[in-house]
């Protein structure tokens, strides 16, 4: 009888045990063991990587070089940025704040020499996006029509977005090398609260994604033929861009914290896959819809929970990941077929 | 010769201890209780990842941490104490987040030298409550502890202990991978008042 209570109450200990630790978070020494030190430039965001030297934007600290060791701040301190991003031919671009009298920002491109050269475009730049030069701006004329431009030119690639968007809308870019001068536009539909819309820009000519997606989409890929959405509820759609189907079985997951409000961080491998990451594991989405969970390989030493993953910068060159996270600074994949994460 | 010499060392600080034994007179008997406050540095040992090639990981990322408790026993013989343990555990990984560990054990100890001198040898069982980052687990805990004691008074005393912490983390769903043993060495210094 003695011997029958102490086995039931070593097996209730187990059982509470292991009624406890049903979350999405990795185990605790597994994160325990992927921790690395925390930077103190806050959340940094990888615009480009030039030999070795990292551009990037901190909450902290604002525009950043990172080389050797070092962090160097280039904008001036006195005029906090307030839009920056990656030209396609990866210049650093960045705008302070606006002007009050014009309401409009003067952007600025940084030069060989990481030194600021104005440049001559005036108008209010409300979104961004981080490395192909995208950009929502509205002209000092009009404060209620907002137009699509690249790379800081003073033609816009599409216009009249007002009459289509609601201001709330976000812009998903994708690298050139994987379809030239696309970008997809996802947002509330022009005076609707609940109604979305979607505009593929390929070259300046825009396609309407097909309307059953009604949710905001946080991550796409095109390659010219197929196209692939993945919405903010975590539903995987894929097609041809005109038409569209959910995959009804999947539903991912992936860290909000940190990137709220922005399309999630996402990169195009060298196979022309998806890959971003889920709350525990990385994902990885075909062309044609097939989804991968991966845990090993690069995602073994980078996939726990300790790290959000910012933003993303493949080298289709080299084969080498670049990353910034939000509190751990930024990272390198030497290849992604490895599990090797180089903290730098 | 290192292991010899090694072996002569441990000689020469035990030889006191049982030099002490052979004078001693039985200190406790049943009934006897036995109150303890300890406090000391944890240090990591290794993880032990199951379902990882390789399986050890001796770079825990955690650095030294500490650990407090308190402790009481009760003697059911003259050399055999019974009793739990209530602890807290905290140590630093490499980022800000911080591991902590509520450790509640079942305590058996052997005291085969007695006295002014004592050699207390115990075995822990029980679980602890860990919490780290926005995760928390509830698991098995056990240990194991070698300590040398010296009585001031004939109550109050004070001890230097040596031991071993196994924590293990079993997950049977798709977390199942992270299923690990955490190993630990507290270096405890603990005061003592025994009736």
């Amino acid at each position: 009888m003695k011997r029958t209570l102490i086995l039931a109450a070593i097996l209730s200990i187990l059982a509470i045990s292991l009624g406890c630790n049903i979350d999405a978070q990795e185990g605790i020494f597994r994160q325990i063991s992927k921790t690395e030190a925390e930077v103190k430039v806050g959340s940094v965001e990888l615009l480009a990587v030039d030999g070795t030297k990292y551009y990037a934007m901190s909450t902290l600290m604002g525009l950043l070089s990172y080389e050797n060791n070092i962090w160097t701040r280039l904008d001036p301190a006195t005029d906090p940025i307030a839009r920056v991003m990656a030209t396609s031919s990866d210049d650093i671009a960045y705008a302070p704040l606006s002007d009050p009298t014009t309401g409009t920002h003067t952007w600025y491109l940084l030069d060989g020499s990481d030194v600021p050269q104005a440049q001559a475009v005036s108008r209010f730049s409300f979104i961004t996006t981080l490395h192909e030069g995208w950009e929502i701006a509205k002209t000092d004329s009009s404060q209620t029509e907002f137009d699509l431009y690249r790379d800081l030119g003073g033609a816009p690639v599409a216009t009249d977005l007002e009459t289509m968007f609601s201001e709330n809308l976000w812009l998903l870019e994708i690298d050139d090398a994987v379809s030239a001068a696309t970008v997809l536009v996802s947002g509330l539909q022009k005076d609707s609260t609940d109604t979305y819309v979607h505009k593929l820009y390929v070259g300046g000519a825009a396609t309407s994604v097909d309307a059953d997606i009604q949710d905001q989409i946080v991550a796409f890929s095109y390659n010219g033929t197929d196209m692939i959405a993945v919405t903010k509820s975590g539903k995987v759609w894929y097609g041809d861009g005109t038409t569209m189907t959910e995959k009804a079985d999947t539903t991912l997951s992936f860290p909000t914290n940190g990137i709220a409000g922005k399309p999630i961080p996402t990169f195009i491998d060298a196979s022309g896959n998806l890959v971003f990451q889920g709350s525990s594991v990385f994902y990885s989405i075909a062309p044609n819809g097939t989804v991968t969970s991966i845990s090993d390989r690069f995602s073994t030493n980078l996939r726990s929970s300790s790290f959000k993953v910012t933003s993303y910068y493949f080298n289709r060159t080299t084969g080498a990941l670049y990353g910034g996270t939000v509190k751990n600074g930024l990272f390198k994949v030497p290849d992604l077929a490895g599990d090797t994460v180089d903290w730098l | 010769m290192k292991r010899i010499t090694i072996m002569v060392l441990i000689l020469a600080v035990l030889a006191p201890v049982f030099a002490a034994d052979a004078t001693a007179i039985g200190q406790y008997q049943m009934g006897s209780q036995m109150f303890t406050f300890r406090a000391g540095p944890v240090i990591p040992l290794f993880f032990y990842f199951f379902n990882d090639n390789p399986s050890f990981v001796s770079d825990t990322h955690l650095k030294t941490g500490g650990y407090g408790s308190i402790r009481y026993q009760g003697f059911t013989n003259s050399q055999i104490a019974i009793g739990g343990e209530l602890g807290y555990y905290f140590a630093y990984p490499r980022n800000d987040d911080l591991l902590t560990s509520v450790p509640l054990q079942f305590v058996a100890s052997w005291i085969p030298v007695q006295g002014t001198i004592e050699l207390p040898i115990s075995l822990g069982l029980g679980f602890a409550y860990n919490s780290f980052a926005q995760s928390s687990y509830l698991s098995m805990f056990a240990s194991a502890e070698i300590g040398l004691s010296w009585y001031f008074t004939d109550q109050w005393g004070i001890t230097v202990s040596a031991g071993y912490w196994l924590i293990p983390e079993i997950y049977t769903d798709a977390k199942r991978i992270d299923t690990s043993l955490g190993n630990f060495s507290p270096i405890v210094v603990s005061i003592s008042y025994r009736n």
